[in-house]
C-alpha cells in the first residue's frame, strides 16, 4: 500500500514532521437498500506539509469521499473507517482526527484542516453579507473580531477584491467567481495548515478557473498552505500540483509527482485517461475515449476494479486486487503489469519537456 | 435552392429586462437592460460547423436560441434559406415556422432533465416522431428509432428503447436526446454544452459521435461551449470555424485551426492562456493577460470597445470607438476580428495605453511560487 513515501521532496524543512496528514485504510459506507455501498476503499495517502496535492478521478470515483475523510466530515448514514491522523506543524503529539469529539471536530476543521466543498457558490448564507460570515465563523471560534476583521480585509484583497465593497455586499450581489474568491478567503480566516478543495473551480470559466489556481499557488506561499485539489480535471490541476493521485471506482490505483503521472504513468487507467483528455495542443487525430463506464458503487467488480475496460487484464486481475507498488522513486500504482501498460499503451500526446 | 445560406443572422439584438413601456421607449430611459446578443451577424451554411465559445453570460446561448427560432430577437433577422423566420404574412412558396422550427432543433445543455422521468425512452422519443412524420405508424416508428439508437451506439436497442431515463448513465442520455434532435433530419442543430456534463473520458467519444452524425445526415451545427479545447475538437474534426463571444458580441471568428494557433483579439488570447495543455505542466502558471479577472456587468458594459476594462492592449482609442468584426489581411479570408490592435488602426496606434487598475498582477511584489 501507499507506505513507501518516505521520500522528502519538499526543498525546505527537511527536519520537520513532512506529512501533514496521514490517511491510512479509509474506508467510507453507506448502507443502502440493495446492500452497502463502499464509496472509498482502502485508500492510504499521506499529505505531505507544504505541497500541493491533486486528487483525479470521474464523477463517482471517490475523490470527493477522500476529501471529507481528511476532515472526518463524511454525511451520515455513511461511516468512515480507518486512521486520518494530523500532526501539528509546530511539532506535539498527533492527533487522530477520526477520534476527535464533536466539540474537538468543530475546532480542528478552520483552525488545522479546512475545506472548501463543492457547489460553492451555495455555501454562503444569502440572508448575510460576506462580513457577517466572516464575524460569524471568527466568533463561533472565539477569535477576536477586530484583529480577525484586519485578516479578513488582507485576505479579500489577496484574493483581488475590494474589502470595502464585498464585506458589505450580499451573496447575490457578486459573481460566481467573486463568491468563489471570497469563500476561499472565507477559508482561510483562521490561518488554517491545510487547504482541502472539492472542484473548487468546476463551475466557473476557463479564464476564472486559470485565474483562481494562480491565485491560490500564490496565496499557498503567503499563507504557507498545504492544499488538496479534488478535481475531475487532470489537465487543470496538473500545473498547480507537486504530486497527482488518480481515483477509480473509489480505490486509488496512481500516485505519484505529477511530471511522472503525466508523462510516464504506469497504471493503465491513467493512460488511457490521459489519451482521452480533449487537449488543446495534442493532435486531432490522436483522442480516444476510453471504452465502457465506472463501476456501480453497489456492484465494483471483483479484483482489479478496471479489469472490465483494461486492454492488458487477465485471470490474475480478475481474481486479486492489486495493491499500490512502488514503480519508481516516489511513485506506485496499482497495477500487476505496470511495464506492460507502458508499452501497449502509448501516450498519444506528445507531452514536451 | 438559391445562394442564400441555410441561416443568415443579420445585426441581430436581444435585450432583456429593464423598462419597456412605451413612455420609456421614448425617453430613452434603457436602465437595467441586458444587451444579451448586440448586433450579431452569422452565416450558417450547408453541412457547416460553428462552434460558440465564451464565458458563461456572454449571451451565447441567447444568440443560439435566437438563431433557432427559440428566442424572439429585438432587433435585426434571422433568415433561413432567405425567409426571415419570424415572418408573419406569408406569401405562397414561403415556409412556415412550423417547418423552420422542425429544421432548427436543439440539444440542451443537461440531458437527463430534459426527457421525461415518466416515459421510457421510446416514449420520450416518440410523439416528435408521431408530429411529424405522419405518414410512419407505430411499426415504423418504432423501427426508426431503434435504428436510431443503433447508430448511437445504444445498443441493444430494444432495451434501450424500453428503458426510462433514470436508468440511463449521463452519456446514454445525452445520446438520446441526440437521437432525439435527430428524428426529425434537421438541417441544423444547436447543440448548447453537450459534452460539458460528461466525464472528461467520455467527451471525445461523444463529440466523435456528433461528427459522424453530421457527415451522416449533413446537418449543420452550432455548437456552444465554453471550453476551448472541445470546441477545438469539433470545429476542427469538422473543417469548421470558432465564434468567441464576449459581453453579447462576436468579437473574432475563423477556421478552428487559426483561432486556436493565430488568434488575433486579446480575448481569444485570453481564453487560450487559460485552456493550458498538459504539455505545460512544468511552467508555473502565469499571470492571467488581462488586467481585471472579473467581467463588468452586462447591465451596464463598458463604452467602445467592450473589452477595452480587461485588455492588456487597450488604449484610450479603444474607450470611446467600437470595433467592427472584419476580415484580417493573413493567409485565411475567412478569419474576422473585432480588434483596433489586431488590425493596427493609426488612430488607435497614436491614443495613450490604458494602465489604469493593474489590479491582477500581486505576483510581481510577492515570490513567484517555485513549483
Amino acid at each position: 500500500m501507499a507506505t513507501q513515501h518516505t521520500k522528502q521532496k519538499m526543498p525546505d524543512e527537511p527536519t520537520a514532521e513532512h506529512n501533514v496528514l496521514e490517511i491510512t485504510n479509509a474506508s467510507v459506507a453507506f448502507a443502502m437498500e440493495r446492500g452497502d455501498a463502499r464509496v472509498l476503499d482502502d485508500v492510504s495517502i499521506n499529505v505531505r506539509r507544504g505541497e500541493v496535492l491533486g486528487v483525479v478521478g470521474e464523477s463517482g470515483s471517490g475523490k470527493s469521499m477522500l476529501a471529507d475523510s481528511m476532515l472526518d466530515a463524511i454525511d451520515s448514514p455513511g461511516t468512515l473507517t480507518g486512521d486520518v491522523v494530523f500532526n501539528p506543524p509546530e511539532g506535539g503529539e498527533p492527533i487522530k482526527v477520526n477520534d476527535l469529539s464533536k466539540e474537538e471536530l468543530r475546532r480542528f476543521r478552520w483552525e488545522r484542516v479546512s475545506m472548501v466543498v463543492q457547489g460553492a457558490l451555495d455555501s454562503f448564507n444569502p440572508m448575510l453579507s460576506i462580513g457577517d460570515h466572516f464575524v460569524e465563523t471568527l466568533r463561533a471560534h472565539d477569535y477576536d473580531i477586530q484583529e480577525g476583521m484586519e485578516r479578513a480585509r488582507q485576505l479579500i484583497s489577496d484574493v483581488h477584491l475590494e474589502p470595502d465593497r464585498v464585506l458589505d455586499a450580499y451573496p447575490h450581489e457578486l459573481s460566481g467567481g467573486m463568491k468563489q474568491r471570497a469563500l476561499i478567503a472565507l477559508s482561510l480566516i483562521l490561518d488554517p495548515d491545510v487547504l482541502v478543495m472539492d472542484e473548487p473551480t468546476a463551475a466557473l470559466d476557463l479564464l476564472m478557473q486559470q485565474s483562481i489556481l494562480k491565485l491560490l499557488s500564490e496565496l499557498k506561499t503567503e499563507y504557507d498552505l498545504t492544499i488538496v485539489i479534488v478535481t475531475h480535471d487532470l489537465s487543470h490541476v496538473a500545473r498547480i500540483s507537486d504530486r497527482l493521485a488518480v481515483m477509480y471506482a473509489f480505490e486509488l490505483l496512481e500516485l505519484g509527482p505529477v511530471e511522472d503521472i503525466v508523462m510516464n504513468p504506469a497504471h493503465p487507467y491513467t493512460r488511457e485517461l490521459l489519451n482521452s483528455i480533449p487537449d488543446i495542443d495534442a493532435d486531432l487525430d490522436e483522442m480516444a475515449s476510453i471504452e465502457g463506464t465506472s463501476p456501480d458503487p453497489l456492484n465494483v467488480p471483483k479484483g482489479c476494479s478496471y479489469h472490465t475496460r483494461c486492454p492488458l487484464a487477465d485471470e490474475q486481475c480478475r481474481a486479486t486486487n492489486p495493491d499500490l507498488i512502488e514503480v519508481s522513486e516516489d511513485h506506485g500504482a496499482a497495477c500487476f503489469y505496470t511495464d506492460e501498460a507502458r508499452e501497449t499503451i502509448p501516450l498519444k500526446k506528445e507531452v514536451s519537456k | 435552392m438559391s445562394d442564400d445560406p441555410l441561416l443568415r443572422v443579420d445585426d441581430l439584438s436581444v435585450h432583456f429586462g429593464g423598462n419597456e413601456g412605451i413612455l420609456d421607449r421614448f425617453l430613452g430611459d434603457d436602465k437595467g437592460v441586458v444587451r444579451a446578443v448586440d448586433n450579431v451577424s452569422l452565416d450558417i451554411g450547408e453541412n457547416d460547423v460553428v462552434a460558440l465559445v465564451g464565458e458563461s453570460g456572454c449571451g451565447k446561448t441567447t444568440l443560439g436560441k435566437a438563431m433557432i427560432g427559440l428566442q424572439r430577437p429585438t432587433s435585426g433577422t434571422v433568415r433561413f434559406r432567405g425567409q426571415d423566420i419570424w415572418k408573419s404574412n406569408l406569401e405562397p412558396g414561403d415556409i412556415p415556422y412550423k417547418e423552420i422550427r422542425k429544421s432548427l432543433q436543439m440539444v440542451h445543455q443537461d440531458a437527463g432533465n430534459s426527457l421525461d422521468p415518466n416515459r421510457t425512452i421510446f416514449k420520450n422519443l416518440n410523439p416528435a416522431l408521431k408530429k411529424w412524420r405522419p405518414e410512419l405508424n407505430l411499426v415504423e416508428r418504432r423501427e426508426l428509432v431503434h435504428q436510431m439508437l443503433d447508430t448511437v451506439g445504444l445498443t441493444p436497442a430494444d432495451d434501450y428503447a424500453s428503458r426510462y431515463p433514470h436508468q440511463l448513465s449521463g452519456g446514454e442520455a445525452q445520446r438520446t436526446v441526440i437521437v432525439r434532435s435527430m428524428l426529425l433530419e434537421p438541417d441544423l442543430i444547436l447543440a448548447d454544452e453537450a459534452v460539458s456534463a460528461l466525464d472528461v473520458s467520455l467527451r471525445v467519444n461523444l463529440m466523435d459521435l456528433l461528427l459522424e452524425l453530421q457527415e451522416m445526415f449533413s446537418t449543420s451545427f452550432v455548437f456552444i461551449s465554453h471550453n476551448m479545447a472541445n470546441a477545438r475538437y469539433l470545429a476542427g474534426r469538422a473543417d469548421g470555424r470558432i465564434a468567441v463571444m464576449y459581453l453579447g458580441r462576436i468579437v473574432e471568428i475563423g477556421p478552428a485551426d487559426e483561432i486556436i494557433k493565430n488568434p488575433q483579439h486579446p480575448y481569444t488570447k485570453s481564453l487560450l492562456w487559460a485552456t493550458s495543455g498538459l504539455s505545460e505542466i512544468n511552467d508555473p502558471i502565469e499571470t492571467p493577460p488581462v488586467r481585471k479577472i472579473d467581467i463588468p456587468d452586462p447591465e451596464n458594459p463598458p463604452s467602445g470597445c467592450r473589452f477595452h476594462t480587461r485588455c492588456p492592449e487597450a488604449r484610450e482609442y479603444c474607450t470611446s470607438n467600437t470595433p467592427d468584426l472584419s476580415g484580417m489581411s493573413g493567409p485565411s479570408d475567412r478569419h474576422e476580428a473585432a480588434c483596433f490592435d489586431a488590425h493596427d488602426r493609426i488612430d488607435y496606434r497614436n491614443s495613450e495605453p490604458l494602465t489604469d487598475d493593474l489590479d491582477i498582477g500581486v505576483a510581481d511584489d510577492a515570490e513567484q511560487p517555485a513549483d
